[in-house]
């Protein structure tokens, strides 16, 4: 019961912004809700467990319930920094009560959307929930209407689209394979997996490529990631963050979901050296392009894409410690990009540019926000005690462990390009003079709020898992992997 | 014979696409296209005796024949762009290209799902030929309305690759996709029009202003 309550939640605080005019209550009963849905995502993980199966329509195992988890903590915490945002936006007379209206009920239509991917059990419905998300969040993209941002939006509904279609050739053809091979008619995801062992090896390879590339085009990975770095720095910042750090990981899972059922049916290395072979082309490719980046969104995007790469690489290189690997990552990867988007957002205002070279001197001109700019830095760059150091380590122990000496090595020297970039862009941002006529800033405590619980995630899975979450990770390993 | 008629004229709007000039003739050939993917439906639908599939052959009839068309050719009158889709290949170099990739698509077709029936394989190839014309339309066509066309017509192709090699989807699939596709034409439809509001065209080759 409690998983049905998170949807209906967003389903309510989507319909509440046109019971009222004043954007403070709308950001109020906003952060309420996706608090109730964070605590009830946290209860059924602690206290229930995964439900398995709950109707028709619905299932929610160890794997789903992760991605639940993941999804709340980052609603949660964009909620409130929406608060303030709305507020500054309102208060520059760049968002009006009417605009404000949209955006909280886009934003949980969006986030609804995305809690229904992780709930669906059909593959097929899935698939129509993964473009829902798209549809969702495009206005999100290009909300503010200038040439910048329509250009983005339609770059992003237009990409994304071609990328689902090819998705749905490869659902299809799961599903030939299906019907012709093992005799069901169905797209449910543990029908299909009790009969992946009868499926035609043959066909079922060109489908999980189609379901690769397809939902690979949403989910960031290069080569199809073009449409990813111009939405992530369109978007508004709350949305940018619910881009990069939830809706590429659902995208991620829906590809989880099918590899799942290739493992079963062509044997385990056929999938995962793909998932190898795209995630180390999207650590490559971004660490080149973080190198000359000079608009601070387009960089933490271009970040998404080395993150999205890091967990295909964990993937990849599969058994359970690269599984765990990865499914840690997509968690740390979420809540420490989520901060950075915030932090990157408000220091983007302060300043009037997106421009590095013109962004001094922050830990002085916003000393809250600039301490966890700092901190976000050097998180995400992979350094302990963060969490992101352990996921990575994770990862990198399971490779070395399977002797791939040369992937390891691979990801250590794309990791260390990009940290020294990393490095260097924000030295200058973070350290230097800030321009003199600069005001110290004070920031809403809802968006401080919003710093505190991503920073708390960000050390404590740094230093240890709590245990219900490494029981939640395990369950979601042994879903993955079949052990 | 009548499923093969329908086929045939299936592949004879591919070609027709391929070869169109203008926008409004791409939209009359895409209406025509789902017209004969409404019949073949029905044409199902009386053989198998199955209910849900005249279901979806109404659902073709009223989203894809008239109302995504209608949407369509409002949005052409108001842009007054049906004149020119910003062809990059002309109409004859682009039929040449979709005949080779169609000859070249039912050479693989055998190697992809084995052992199909002649007649299978025809529909197999016809599919992934109009799923292949559609993405050419929207990397060859510059304005953003043949890029919603190509859109359509992939998932036409789709359309009719799921009713050819396994008989349709699950029912509520087939209605939701049907859903999706339809708030997905308002949606790049409503972007369009904004499109246009800003940069007073609707070339998509000259948005180019996020680089890097």
């Amino acid at each position: 019961m409690p998983i049905y309550l998170i949807l209906l939640i967003n389903a309510c605080c989507a319909v509440f912004p046109w019971l009222t005019r004043r954007h403070q209550a709308m950001g109020t009963v906003n952060i309420a809700g996706h608090l109730a849905a964070f605590i009830l995502a946290l209860v059924q993980i602690a206290v229930f467990g995964a439900p398995g199966r709950l109707d028709d329509f619905f299932c929610a195992d160890a794997l789903s319930l992760f991605f639940i988890f993941t999804i709340a903590t980052v609603n949660l915490a964009a909620a409130l920094y929406s608060k303030g945002y709305v507020a500054g936006e309102a208060g520059e007379g760049l968002m009006s009560d009417g605009k404000a209206r949209l955006y909280y009920s886009l934003f949980n239509v969006f986030t609804l959307s995305m809690f229904l991917v992780t709930l669906v059990e059909n593959l097929g419905l899935m698939w129509v929930c993964v473009e829902m998300t798209t549809l969702a969040s495009a206005f999100l993209v290009g909300f503010h209407t200038t040439k910048k941002a329509i250009e983005a939006a339609w770059k992003y509904v237009i990409i994304c689209s071609v990328g689902i279609v090819l998705a749905l050739i490869g659902v299809i053809l799961f599903y030939y394979a299906l019907n012709a091979g093992a005799g069901g008619k169905t797209l449910n995801w543990d029908e299909m997996l009790l009969r992946a062992a009868n499926l035609d090896q043959r066909l079922i390879k060109i489908a999980f490529i189609f379901i690769l590339v397809g939902y690979g085009t949403k989910a960031g990975l290069a080569p199809m990631h073009t449409w990813l770095p111009d939405a992530h720095s369109q978007a508004l910042t709350p949305i940018s963050a619910l881009l990069s750090c939830v809706l590429l990981k659902t995208s991620a899972y829906a590809i989880l979901r099918f590899m799942v059922i290739t493992n079963r049916a062509v044997g385990f290395p056929y999938a995962a050296n793909l998932a190898l072979l795209l995630g180390m082309l999207s650590l490559g490719l971004s660490a080149a392009f973080i190198l000359v980046q000079k608009d601070i969104k387009r960089l933490l995007a271009y970040h998404s894409v080395e993150h999205i790469g890091i967990i295909f690489v964990g993937i990849g290189i599969g058994g359970p410690v690269g599984a765990f690997g990865a499914l840690y990552h997509v968690f740390n990867h979420a809540v420490t990009k989520a901060l950075m988007f915030f932090a990157a957002g408000s220091v983007a205002k302060k300043y009037g540019t997106h421009d590095m070279r013109n962004i001094r001197g922050v830990l002085t001109a916003m000393p809250f926000t600039g301490v966890f700019l700092l901190f976000g830095v050097f998180a995400l760059g992979g350094l302990p005690p963060f969490s992101i150091f352990m996921s990575e380590l994770t990862i990198l122990s399971g490779a070395f462990a399977q002797g791939r000496y040369l992937v390891s090595g691979l990801f250590m020297f794309f990791l260390a390009v990009i940290f020294g970039a990393l490095v260097h862009h924000f030295s200058g941002v973070l350290f230097e003079k800030q321009p003199k006529e600069m005001a110290p800033e004070r920031e809403p405590l809802a968006t401080k709020a919003a710093f505190i619980l991503l920073g708390g995630f960000m050390l404590t899975l740094g230093l240890g898992i709590p245990a219900f979450l490494a029981e939640l990770l395990r369950a979601a390993v042994s879903v993955l992997t079949g052990v | 014979m009548w499923a093969h008629i329908l086929t045939v004229g299936l592949l004879f709007t591919v070609f027709l696409m391929a070869g169109s000039k203008r926008i409004g003739a791409l939209i009359r050939v895409f209406r025509f296209q789902s017209l004969l993917l409404a019949f073949l439906t029905a044409l199902f639908a009386w053989r198998s005796g199955e209910r849900e599939l005249w279901a979806i052959t109404v659902m073709i009839l009223v989203i894809k024949v008239w109302l995504i068309p209608v949407h369509l050719e409002k949005i052409t009158a108001e842009m007054r762009s049906g004149e020119n889709m910003g062809l990059v290949l002309n109409p004859p170099m682009s039929v040449i290209i979709v005949t080779v990739f169609g000859w070249l698509i039912f050479g693989f077709s055998d190697s992809v799902i084995g052992g199909m029936s002649g007649d299978a394989r025809l529909n197999f190839s016809i599919s992934f030929l109009a799923i292949f014309t559609g993405f050419f339309l929207m990397v060859f066509r510059l304005k953003a309305l043949a890029q919603i066309i190509g859109l359509l017509v992939m998932e036409n192709g789709v359309f009719m690759l799921v009713s050819s090699i396994s008989g349709g989807m699950p029912f509520i699939v087939e209605i939701a996709v049907f859903f999706d596709l339809f708030v997905l034409v308002v949606v790049a439809g409503i972007f369009v029009y904004r499109i246009k509001g800003l940069f007073t065209h609707i070339d998509v080759s000259r948005l180019t202003r996020l680089k890097g």
